[in-house]
């Protein structure tokens, strides 16, 4: 075969026999769309915010005399900067998951549309098949590195902006640094997994409708209308179809004792959702004739109005089943929880003031309801998400016969709970340790997880 | 025993809804020449090379490359072939070169033709490091044939490869087609400039409305052709026509006044009847060829003639 070399004088190519053509690997197709992806300045920037907006978190965390208490972690963010990470998490899982998503893959096929070059690229050595996954294997890997890039940058200006000090998991018990940076990683990594099915619905999007605005926009939407049937919906046949469940598995990381059962069905949901997505887009670009685009029927029905109607369709459905099956949100459950988590708490303040191990042998007891009803008086068993939870928190041991404590509850749809307890039993929200310096009193307000299942 | 020829169509045939585009087309493509694929817009031209191509899978029929079958999207089957169909369209935000070097690694590791060399050879390589979005229609062209060039194909497929290049730039491409055609390649192209594929083409495939109205070479095209025809003004239109009915050329006066009167006849016959005219005292004022004969066979090929008037805009604007 004669090869023309970039130095020779310009001359006409013999060519070539057809079985002399090395045929390119999925490989070749993916770092030519990592190429087109890294080199447009929109998504450089995502990338570069992707670091710096968790930089600028950390800081203000660390000047800020006002927490997020209301998300996961948040009113310990300025605390340690493992919460800082988390907190964080919170919101990247929840709304910048989706985000990128379709920001790398819901153009990534509509482009070619856009820019005419499916053409260019469909009359090249590489097939079809190597070209789809090429994209997708690049979206996802895009994905994933922003999402890390979130993540490292969160734990790393958290360590060092805020601390390493140690972290109060959702059973309230004390996580050392050592432990908490494995924990904090490998919730990171686990969102991962839930990522991956909205990857594959930008891809989906993308391919259906040829829009690169449906297919950016298709996640994010659908995040929120996830989000809207996760507050509404707490009934379990909901709960365990839909694609945000997997959401809330790295949850179950911070739990003490760890539970397997949701963090594998949040997998197994991911990956349902992965396959589905993935086989429809794949199926879509396989059938499809590239034809120009005078050879569209006229009569087509736009993808993007097909698509909305199928997401209402769908969103109406799941809505109005949205309270039919049981919940795993029960008083019974709850009592449990709350329990152990107040115990355990009760333990973090007794060591973060003394210095001194506490006696873990003390016996607490938790009383759960809604609606103010009087507890223990023949009520019958509350359930359901709620902000209308109230409990009674007692040390029955014979010999002390502890005060009762009521705490104030809010039960999210999600299993996680946030308390606020009466200052007047647990103490202020600062209070001194033995050698006069102030903390936070973890028994003041504090957050947990039951679990949906 | 004869060789598979570089393409071959049978009975192809597409249709969109109730539109038939390509409707049984029988074709053959060998090695070592250019083919000139002629056809009105909408002919189905770009149906045929876009299956040709792989990027459209036909309703019935089949194509074989180089002796293989190949199915749509079967790119196995295609390597040997490459091309563009309508406008050539790259990433606008990647430079010429990164194109090409990405394209070249969707090819496979041994490409033949480096992109800067590839670049070189249609006079882009000054431009190689400038984004494609600031290229001209007929810069990307000139790219859209270094794309090509870069798989060494032994069959080139072309849609209209001239249309926007400067003069200049159309005779570099046109000069290139022939290389590579005189190395062996067989090249198909589409066009709309009669005089191209005249100059260009070995032989001549006409599409009209989906089927294939003609195929030959340019001799038995130009057989085929109408007698040449010119048109006459002079200094006495009466007496020319008096002077024509004693000669073998057939004059037809026009209508309009100070119209030229139009000359059917061989160049012999319309030399003998100037000198006639010039014996009988009536001056040639001007003299000027009417519509090419092979602008005037694609004209009643494509049904683009009333009888035998050829309509105007094929007379002044070539093939609309």
């Amino acid at each position: 075969m004669s090869t023309v070399a970039d130095d020779a004088p310009p001359t006409i190519p013999v060519p070539t026999v057809p079985a002399g053509r090395v045929r390119p690997g999925l490989a070749a197709a993916v770092r030519v769309e990592l190429a087109k992806l890294t080199a447009q300045w929109p998504l450089r920037i995502v990338i570069v915010l992707c670091v710096l907006v968790p930089v600028a978190f950390a800081v203000v965390m660390r000047a800020a005399s006002t927490m997020p208490a209301d998300t996961l972690f948040g009113r310990w963010a300025g605390t340690t900067g493992f919460a800082t990470s988390l907190t964080v998490l919170n919101w990247a899982a929840s709304y910048g998951a989706p985000l990128l998503a379709g920001l790398f893959a819901g153009d990534i096929f509509a482009s070619e549309d856009r820019l005419g070059t499916w053409k260019t690229i469909l009359t090249r050595s590489s097939t079809r098949t190597q070209l789809f996954l090429g994209k997708a294997v690049a979206a996802t890997l895009s994905v994933w590195i922003s999402f890390a890039m979130i993540g490292v940058s969160s734990l790393v200006a958290g360590l060092a902006v805020v601390g390493s000090g140690p972290l109060v998991g959702l059973s309230g018990q004390a996580v050392g640094s050592g432990s908490a940076f494995g924990l904090v990683a490998a919730s990171w990594a686990l969102s991962l997994v839930w990522i991956t099915p909205f990857v594959a619905l930008a891809l989906l999007l993308s391919i259906a409708s040829r829009s690169g605005i449906i297919g950016v926009l298709g996640p994010v939407l659908l995040a929120l209308v996830l989000q809207l049937l996760s507050t509404v919906g707490s009934g379990q046949i909901v709960r365990s179809v839909l694609p945000s469940t997997p959401l809330d598995a790295w949850h179950e990381l911070l739990t003490d004792p760890l539970r397997t059962g949701p963090v594998l069905q949040g997998v197994l949901t991911s990956v349902g959702y992965l396959a589905v997505f993935s086989c429809a887009a794949w199926y879509l670009l396989r059938r499809r004739d590239f034809a120009g685009i005078d050879a569209a029927p006229a009569n087509r029905r736009p993808a993007a109005v097909r698509i909305s109607v199928a997401v209402a369709a769908i969103t109406v459905v799941l809505l109005g089943l949205s309270g039919v099956g049981g919940t795993a949100l029960t008083a019974r459950r709850l009592n449990t929880s709350i329990a152990a988590t107040f115990g355990n708490l009760a333990e973090v303040r007794y060591e973060w003031q003394t210095g001194s191990p506490a006696d873990n042998t003390i016996p607490w007891q938790a009383n759960c309801n809604r609606g103010g009803t009087p507890i223990g008086v023949g009520v019958s068993d509350s359930s359901g998400a709620g902000d209308d939870w109230s409990c009674t928190i007692t040390d029955i041991r014979p010999s002390d016969g502890a005060g009762v404590t009521t705490l104030d509850l809010t039960l999210k749809s999600n299993g996680c709970y946030q308390v606020q307890s009466s200052p007047g039993a647990v103490g202020a929200l600062y209070v001194n340790d033995d050698h006069g310096k102030p903390f936070i009193n973890p028994l003041y307000a504090f957050d947990g997880c039951l679990g949906t299942s | 025993m004869r060789e598979d020829p570089a393409l071959e169509t049978h009975a192809l045939t597409k249709s969109f809804g109730d539109r038939m585009a390509v409707s049984g087309v029988d074709l053959r493509v060998d090695e070592g020449s250019v083919y000139g694929l002629l056809g009105r817009n909408g002919a189905g031209k770009t149906t045929l090379l876009r299956m040709v191509l792989g990027l459209l899978a036909p309703d019935s029929g089949s194509i074989e490359v180089f002796g293989e079958h190949a199915a749509a999207g079967d790119i196995a089957a295609r390597d040997a072939v490459a091309g563009f169909v309508e406008e050539p369209r790259f990433y606008p935000y990647l430079s010429a070169r990164r194109n090409l070097e990405l394209l070249a690694r969707l090819d496979g590791i041994q490409a033949a033709v480096t992109p800067d060399a590839a670049l070189r050879l249609v006079d882009l390589a000054d431009r190689s490091g400038d984004k494609v979005g600031g290229f001209s229609t007929g810069m990307r062209q000139r790219l859209g044939l270094a794309a090509a060039l870069l798989r060494s194909p032994r069959l080139l497929v072309l849609d209209e490869p001239t249309i926007g290049l400067d003069p200049a730039s159309a005779l570099t491409v046109r000069t290139t087609l022939r290389s590579l055609a005189e190395r062996g390649v067989a090249v198909l192209l589409s066009s709309h400039n009669m005089a191209e594929v005249a100059e260009i083409c070995d032989r001549v495939l006409i599409i009209h409305e989906g089927s294939m109205v003609w195929d030959g070479t340019q001799a038995d095209l130009q057989a085929a052709a109408p007698a040449p025809a010119w048109r006459v003004w002079t200094s006495d239109d009466a007496r020319a026509a008096a002077v024509a009915t004693g000669s073998p050329v057939r004059l037809e006066v026009g209508g309009r006044p100070a119209a030229p009167l139009t000359v059917h006849g061989g160049d012999e016959q319309r030399d003998a009847f100037v000198l006639e005219l010039a014996a009988a005292g009536v001056a040639v004022r001007r003299l000027e060829p009417d519509v090419p004969p092979l602008e005037a066979l694609f004209a009643v090929l494509t049904g683009g003639v009333d009888g035998n008037v050829v309509p105007e805009r094929v007379l002044v604007g070539g093939v609309a």
